[in-house]
């Protein structure tokens, strides 16, 4: 590049320029600033108290968190506990200290793992598909994941979409509202036999979809 | 092209409304590693635009709040509950029936199976005893355990064994980076490339304690932890796991030299420690005397040291039953 009939400076003066957009930090840093900047609070929170920080980080994501989860597991119960599980390894095992990234995309990187391993194993996946330690996540980013994530819970809605109505409804009361079969059968005026085949046709149909269609790209390499 | 990535832009695709066309722009989009942030930052901001329901965050706080001050477990009970009714009620007709029937027919063939396959490493009741396994790893079991390995393509393709009791596990890492794996049972797993680490596994819950290295647990339903030396992992029988940074590590290594390690802990433990050691049944009729505590360390090779010891400690009678040991207090209990 011939830098020197565009300017009067020299090229070493670009030197500098030119690596920080290989590493693909934007040229203007003040842009990323501003990104994160809404976590700048908490980041300064973390420094001093980190239970603190801990607290307010619960308080701040914690719903959307589990409204996140529940795309992929459907159910109340287990979205709300995956993501309490999260903040509690969050909290116990220092993760604040390490995080490169946002606490947003951490959080949201880690509930959509652990999500995905229980997606995979409610649907009895045999494939041996490992996943990255989560520390790591944040340093190795491809691009594929974040897309391949939120692929799978549109995947997950359409599969539930083209189920038949009663099908859906039964498998919805069932596993994302946690009613007991006694309950859906009487409000649904069916049997309870016709629930719980209802609710098995439902479950055998994602099985069977999402291991059709299962994502092949998916295979993460181990980091240890 | 970083104009075409809008907010609304990825809105749309989380959605499901995007082409496959448009979904290659927002992958080349996320190349650049910069990019990942405002697409977490949309994320959620979509997630709060359309939340799919309303937890109650009130109570899950308050169980945080309450770990956050080193008082809570950590939230893995609900899990438990909740998977345990699923599954049960999957199973409750018809497939149960079936699966007794024919496990009833398997279960001849299946014992004769086991040691055909297996090979039984055992440890007699008060001795450790080491092995050496076909890669070079080196295994400590304690005593009343056992390490199923299997005698054909161990090394080849898989490592892979299976523990009941307590062992320590020196593992070698192979050239072809295969990895190791301990299995617990009730969907407790251990994997690891090569590291040190100790493993229990018995009815009262399991463990792991990681001296080197790093080691991947796989935990029932699904979940997985990724441990780091120093730390220590516990559950119990219900499936509720902590994983704390012990300062004191003799609890959890001393029986490999036949020692116990006691650091106020209550008699009844020391009993049930007895009996998945020895596999000596311990009863104490008296609860004043089951919630005495006692300290210290000690070397016992059999229950019979032991219960030498814990006479000499405290006023107590060892009176031996048909089918167990009885404890009982010489005098009345004393403050």
């Amino acid at each position: 590049m011939n830098t020197e009939r565009m300017t009067n400076r020299t090229e070493s003066d670009f030197e500098e320029f030119r690596s920080k957009t290989d590493q693909g930090i934007p040229f203007s840093d003040d842009k990323r600033v501003i990104i994160a900047d809404d976590e700048r609070l908490l980041r300064e929170t973390f420094a001093i108290n980190p239970k603190e920080g801990c607290s307010l980080l619960f308080c701040r994501y914690y719903d959307s968190l589990c409204s996140h989860a529940i795309r992929f597991v459907h159910s109340k119960e287990i979205a709300e506990d995956i993501v309490s599980e999260l903040f509690a390894s969050f909290w116990q095992e220092r993760s604040f200290d390490q995080v490169t990234s946002s606490y947003r995309a951490y959080l949201y990187k880690a509930v959509r793992h652990r999500a995905y391993n229980y997606l995979r194993w409610k649907v009895h996946l045999t494939e041996p598909l490992d996943s990255i330690s989560l520390t790591t996540a944040s340093k190795i980013i491809n691009p594929d994941d974040e897309l391949l994530y939120s692929e799978l819970h549109i995947k997950v809605e359409w599969i539930i979409q083209q189920l038949p109505p009663q099908c859906r409804r039964a498998y919805l009361l069932k596993r994302v509202e946690g009613m007991k079969y006694e309950e859906i059968a009487k409000e649904m005026h069916i049997s309870i036999k016709a629930v719980e085949a209802l609710v098995s046709r439902a479950l055998l149909r994602l099985r069977t979809d999402l291991k059709d269609n299962w994502f092949l790209g998916f295979l993460l390499v181990p980091m240890f | 092209m970083k104009e075409l990535i809008t907010r609304e832009f990825l809105f749309d695709f989380f959605d499901g409304k995007t082409t496959s066309i448009q979904r290659k722009l927002i992958e080349d989009w996320l190349k650049n590693a910069a990019n990942e942030e405002m697409f977490y930052s949309c994320v959620h901001e979509w997630e709060r635009l359309h939340p799919q329901f309303s937890p109650d965050r009130q109570a899950a706080q308050k169980n945080f709040e309450l770990l956050l001050e080193g008082q809570g477990e950590s939230a893995a009970k609900h899990p438990g509950l909740v998977e345990k009714k699923i599954t049960r009620s999957f199973y409750s007709r018809g497939g149960l029936w079936f699966a007794a029937a024919v496990s009833l027919l398997m279960l001849t063939t299946f014992i004769y199976r086991e040691q055909i396959i297996f090979e039984i490493y055992t440890s007699p009741l008060g001795q450790t005893s080491s092995f050496l396994l076909a890669d070079s790893t080196q295994v400590v079991l304690n005593s009343n355990s056992t390490l199923k390995v299997p005698r054909f393509g161990f090394g080849n393709e898989a490592r892979q064994v299976q523990l009941h009791g307590e062992a320590e596990f020196k593992v070698t890492h192979l050239q072809n980076n295969l990895r190791f794996r301990v299995l617990m049972g009730e969907g407790y797993q251990i994997e690891v490339l090569g590291t040190e680490f100790t493993a229990f596994s018995r009815a009262s819950g399991k463990r792991v304690f990681l001296s080197k290295g790093k080691v991947k647990l796989e935990l029932p339903k699904g979940k997985r932890l990724y441990m780091k030396p120093g730390s220590y992992f516990s559950a119990n029988a219900q499936g509720d796991f902590k994983v704390t940074i012990p300062k004191e590590t003799l609890a959890i290594t001393a029986w490999k030299e036949q020692t116990f390690y006691f650091d106020n802990t209550q008699l009844s433990e020391v009993a049930r420690q007895i009996q998945e050691r020895f596999d000596v049944t311990v009863k104490i009729p008296d609860k004043n005397l089951a919630k005495t505590c006692i300290g210290g360390i000690y070397k016992a090779r059999d229950a019979d040291e032991l219960f030498e010891i814990l006479s000499a400690l405290l006023e107590i009678e060892i009176t031996q039953k048909s089918d167990c040991i009885e404890l009982r207090t010489t005098k009345s209990y004393e403050l």
